[in-house]
């Protein structure tokens, strides 16, 4: 049992294309644009909390 | 603790998850170094990036306040955590951030978002799989 919200909902698409543009950093200190990673193929894209 | 679990967990799945075509990778926030020694010490085999400014996470929508952080159901999943071995190290990054995780496609669909409501919520690696099978 889990307390976390699992959407399916009409504003989903919202979340992807608002994901697409935005930059991250790679542990080298380099941007990469997070829709490269499913522009080709799915992907899986975890966010975790903080690392400890 | 919640953290090196979550990462342990989505390890164990990691083939499963490339074996239906799919790339796998994490973001957390803080400094690139603090990510990169993360994923050493790890030893991730999936790619570990950074968001320091949480542009990411709120893109995404993922909850940030105090009162999911201290949530009664932290009890619950810090017991679990505990009993399987991990323990907290030196927190890095946004405490009060929490995560969520999601499975995307071309053309940007959603196959898959889970959004955590508070700390030890994470999702079950079976959920991402059934999504993009």
């Amino acid at each position: 049992m889990t307390h976390s919200s699992t959407t399916k909902s009409t504003e989903s698409n919202l979340s992807a294309r608002d994901l697409a543009d935005v930059t991250v950093l790679d542990t080298e200190g380099e941007v990469y644009r997070l829709g490269d990673a499913w522009s080709e193929g799915p992907a899986v894209l975890v966010f975790v909390r903080h690392y400890g | 603790m919640f953290c090196r679990e979550q990462i342990a967990q989505l390890r164990d799945f990691t083939s499963e998850i490339r074996e239906r075509g799919a790339r796998l990778l994490a973001v957390g926030n803080g400094k690139p170094a603090q990510a990169k020694a993360f994923a050493e010490e790890r030893e991730l085999d999936f790619p570990l990036y950074t968001d320091p400014g949480l542009r990411a996470y709120r893109a995404a929508g993922l909850r940030r306040d105090v009162s999911s952080t201290f949530n009664l159901g932290l009890v619950k999943h810090g017991v679990r955590a505990l009993k399987t071995g991990f323990r907290q190290g030196a927190v890095q990054g946004d405490p009060w951030q929490q995560g969520g995780a999601f499975v995307f496609a071309p053309g940007d669909r959603v196959l898959f978002e889970q959004r955590s409501d508070t700390a030890g919520d994470h999702v079950d690696p079976r959920e991402l799989i059934a999504a993009l099978t």
